[in-house]
């Protein structure tokens, strides 16, 4: 019979509530690195209640796998797209709440079906017997024997999505890389020769010198050749004749 | 003087007319990734480079001696009869880019006749938490009052 | 009797006195630490280094440290504040943690109690390192992020993609420990290298693989470039300053001793004195073994000085390329071989079957990097049109833009 020793209901008790309001806030909280954030922490205590189960090598496990690489790629994405709360929430493709739905609901059915299947009417097999051989050895065991089929079935379908994604994203390069001497050609035969000498720094002189602000030419008007291309796009530019200099008075007054 | 452009002929082209393509170059080939011997000699270069003699300068405890032109700490002069050369004409602070020196002059009356002529330095000041030591101010003297010697003008 | 058994038995004082000494130790070796790097690469550039604070500057790293922890505390106005401060915590107790299994000493006696240097003995103990490590970098990549600004964002996507492809090489160079050993557990690599040899002999490559891996895991030169000066500011930490400035600094350093402490206990034999050096293990009662131990930290950390001393930082697009198609490919070849060879060994097979299958190894691989250069020169000759667009269809690109290299209109 199982029985729960008091260090580990304290730690059941302090940890699952933690939990439990992170899951939710996961679902609640606007940014998603922070839902991100939230889900990481509720795979360590995932791990860390494993681990008070004395599956050692599974809450380990789940930290390295899932907190470490799977988390991390997760966050990668979230932080190269820039994925905000100022993003739009409307949906994009009518009817997409339904299916949702319809895709939850069967989703938590089939697990509380097969958790069921998988318990009612059996009893617990036991951790001694479980581990008679050792946690990870016993593990080892059955992953490379009753469960080969299934797991390699897995591996297979992730191994193609992985590959299938590498396709999506790959482009065979249509006409060879021009060299340096080829690039200078054709900046010398381009419609103007402003950018021959390379493009014009931002930043207006002596006045601000930030990334998003245009440099002004020599007749006053500004330059949006130098400003980086990503800023132009995303609309991120300060007008630049805000730091233009005024008449400037070059009186000087005579001291006496 | 001569313009430096007349011994030039460049043959001027319309624009569009000059055929860069043309221009012979020859192709450099890239030497690649050189042996593993080759790296390791690095790696030697930094490990035996350790037991080599320090070039560091204990600088407040060690003074060793400034090279011939040294730009070091600044000198007023005077003339062989004892006069100042300065004439407080103030050039000097205002050739300084650094804004680091502070000249007012005064006038010579027939009690204190300071220096040759009709006006001397009578404050001469050089701040040297601000003087970068590139010696215009020892240029702009049109009485070579002011000189650099060639001792640090250490702080300490 | 085993360290797991010996350590079982220790009361609840010991653990506390073993932590608070794993706590003293690796922060006495930090400030160490840096007044000796700062020593050494002086030295490598005809330079003094630090000689000033305290005798031969000793006391520098401390002086800076007590200036840092007085600066002013900023907060970019930017910056998302609870991750901004939660960061530097998560990267500096993380790697503290780390130390828990690693095993410093031989059995002494500490204050009457008979035990070993080694905080607790998991079974899968080195699991539980690369598990804390990678939390660890948690802390590098929500700084960038949390800055709020771009230079560190930059820092910490580099750092997360690095940690990612770099953990997957280190991960696989331990597999072929874990055959050897036949266990995941810090003291009982130890001890299978006290009883055989050790793994940096028998497992030279993973002992190169992770090696390399261990230096892009702590972000430190060559492999620097979530903190690149010279492109990205500071990297992840340009918005930091005082105290939690510190505490990067700390886990840096701290993190740099865990690795070298693992490769210690998983390649050099651990604790464990030099092959025919076993008698001074029982001087000073034992805590010779910690002299042992620490010689052996202080040589991959030489080897991390030396490599910032000699090599200049990779590029982005290299360091990725090694990682996945160096790295990784070498790594599970060698398991394989390593897999092999131990299950021809068990069952017992012959010294010939053994050289055969070396043999046969030998030639596939050297069948195969023959096949790739081949293809390489075929890709390398093979004639792209010049300056036109191919007469199939291609999707528009951002980014490419065709150049008329032709000459003419």
């Amino acid at each position: 019979m199982l029985t729960i020793q008091t260090p580990e209901a304290v730690m059941f008790w302090f940890l699952a509530p933690l939990s439990v309001i992170a899951a939710l806030g996961m679902l609640l909280v606007k940014k998603a690195v922070h839902s991100a954030l939230l889900l990481a922490w509720v795979m360590i205590t995932l791990a860390i209640f494993y681990i008070a189960q004395d599956a050692l090598f599974l809450g380990i496990v789940q930290i390295v796998v899932y907190t470490g690489a799977v988390m991390m790629l997760f966050l990668f994405i979230l932080m190269l797209v820039g994925v905000d709360a100022s993003d739009s929430l409307t949906e994009t493709i009518p009817g997409l709440r339904p299916i949702a739905i319809t895709a939850a609901l069967g989703f938590g059915g089939l697990l509380v079906s097969l958790i069921g299947r998988a318990k009612l009417g059996h009893d617990a097999y036991g951790l001694t017997a479980a581990n008679s051989e050792g946690n990870v050895q016993g593990l080892a065991q059955l992953l490379f024997s009753t469960y080969v089929w299934p797991f390699e079935v897995v591996s297979s379908l992730l191994i193609t999505a992985a590959l299938g994604a590498m396709v999506l994203a790959h482009h065979q390069r249509a006409v060879p890389r021009a060299t340096q001497r080829e690039q200078a050609i054709a900046r010398f035969r381009g419609a103007s020769l402003g950018s021959a000498a390379g493009l014009p720094n931002p930043g207006v002189f002596a006045r601000h010198n930030a990334v998003d602000v245009p440099a002004l030419l020599p007749d006053g008007s500004a330059a949006p050749n130098s400003i980086s291309a990503t800023l132009k796009a995303r609309g991120d530019m300060l007008d630049s004749a805000q730091f233009e200099l005024g008449e400037v008075d070059n009186t000087v007054t005579e001291e006496k | 003087m001569t313009d430096f452009n007349e011994n030039l002929h460049i043959e001027k082209k319309a624009s569009g007319q000059a055929d860069i393509n043309s221009v012979p170059f020859t192709e450099v080939e890239q030497p690649g990734p050189a042996s593993l011997a080759q790296q390791a000699k690095g790696f030697w270069v930094t490990f035996s480079t350790m037991f080599k003699k320090n070039q560091t300068v204990q600088y407040p405890d060690v003074k060793a001696p400034t090279a011939p032109r040294f730009h070091g700490r600044h000198q007023l002069n005077r003339h062989p009869d004892g006069l100042e050369k300065c004439i407080g004409c103030e050039l000097c602070a205002w050739a300084c880019p650094a804004d680091a020196i502070l000249v007012e002059g005064g006038n010579n009356t027939p009690g204190n006749q300071m220096s040759p002529g009709e006006r001397h330095g009578a404050v001469y000041q050089i701040n040297y938490l601000r003087c970068i030591f590139c010696g215009l101010c020892v240029e702009a003297c049109p009485t070579r009052a002011l000189t650099m010697t060639n001792q640090p003008a250490h702080l300490l | 009797m085993t360290t797991a058994e010996l350590l079982g038995t220790d009361p609840g004082w010991i653990i506390a006195v073993k932590a608070v000494m794993v706590f003293g130790i690796c922060v006495v070796a930090t400030l160490m630490a840096v007044w000796t790097e700062r020593r050494v690469l002086a030295k490598m550039q005809l330079r003094t280094g630090p000689n000033r604070v305290g005798p031969a500057g000793l006391l520098q790293s401390l002086s800076d440290g007590v200036k840092l922890a007085l600066k002013e505390d900023i907060i970019p106005a930017a910056a998302d504040k609870v991750v901004f401060i939660i960061a530097p915590i998560i990267a500096t107790s993380m790697c503290f943690m780390a130390f828990a299994v690693i095993p410093m000493t031989g059995v002494v006696n500490l204050f009457g109690h008979k035990t070993a240097l080694q905080l607790t003995d998991l079974p899968v103990g080195v699991l539980y390192i690369l598990a804390v490590t990678s939390i660890g970098v948690y802390g590098v990549v929500l700084a960038g992020w949390s800055s709020g600004s771009t230079y560190p964002l930059l820092g910490g996507l580099r750092s997360s993609a690095q940690v990612i492809s770099y953990e997957v090489a280190m991960g696989l160079s331990l597999v072929a420990v874990f055959i050897y050993a036949s266990s995941m557990s810090t003291s009982d690599i130890v001890a299978s290298q006290h009883q055989h040899i050790w793994n940096a002999v028998v497992l030279f490559p993973s002992f190169v693989i992770y090696v390399i891996s261990m230096v892009g895991e702590t972000n430190r030169a060559p492999f620097d470039l979530a903190e690149a000066e010279g492109e990205l500011v500071g990297g992840f930490h340009t918005e930091y300053s005082s105290l939690k400035f510190a505490l990067f600094f700390l886990a840096e350093y701290v993190n740099i001793i865990a690795v070298s402490a693992l490769a210690t206990t998983l390649f050099l034999g651990g604790y464990h004195a030099l092959p025919g050096l076993g008698f001074t293990e029982q001087w000073l009662g034992g805590w010779f073994t910690l002299i042992w131990f620490f010689a052996k930290v202080n040589l991959f950390f030489f080897i991390f000085m030396w490599l910032r001393g000699s090599l200049p930082r990779l590029r982005y697009d290299q360091f990725m390329k090694f990682g996945w198609k160096v790295l990784i490919p070498v790594s599970l070849i060698w398991i394989l071989i390593v897999a092999s060879l131990r299950v021809l060994q068990q069952e017992g097979a012959p010294r010939s079957a053994i050289l055969a299958f070396a043999a046969g190894v030998v030639i596939i691989v050297m069948a195969m990097s023959s096949l790739v250069e081949r293809n390489k020169e075929k890709v390398r000759s093979a004639d792209l049109p010049l300056g036109e667009a191919p007469n199939f269809p291609v999707p528009s690109l951002p980014n490419v833009q065709s150049i008329n290299v032709s000459g003419g209109k």
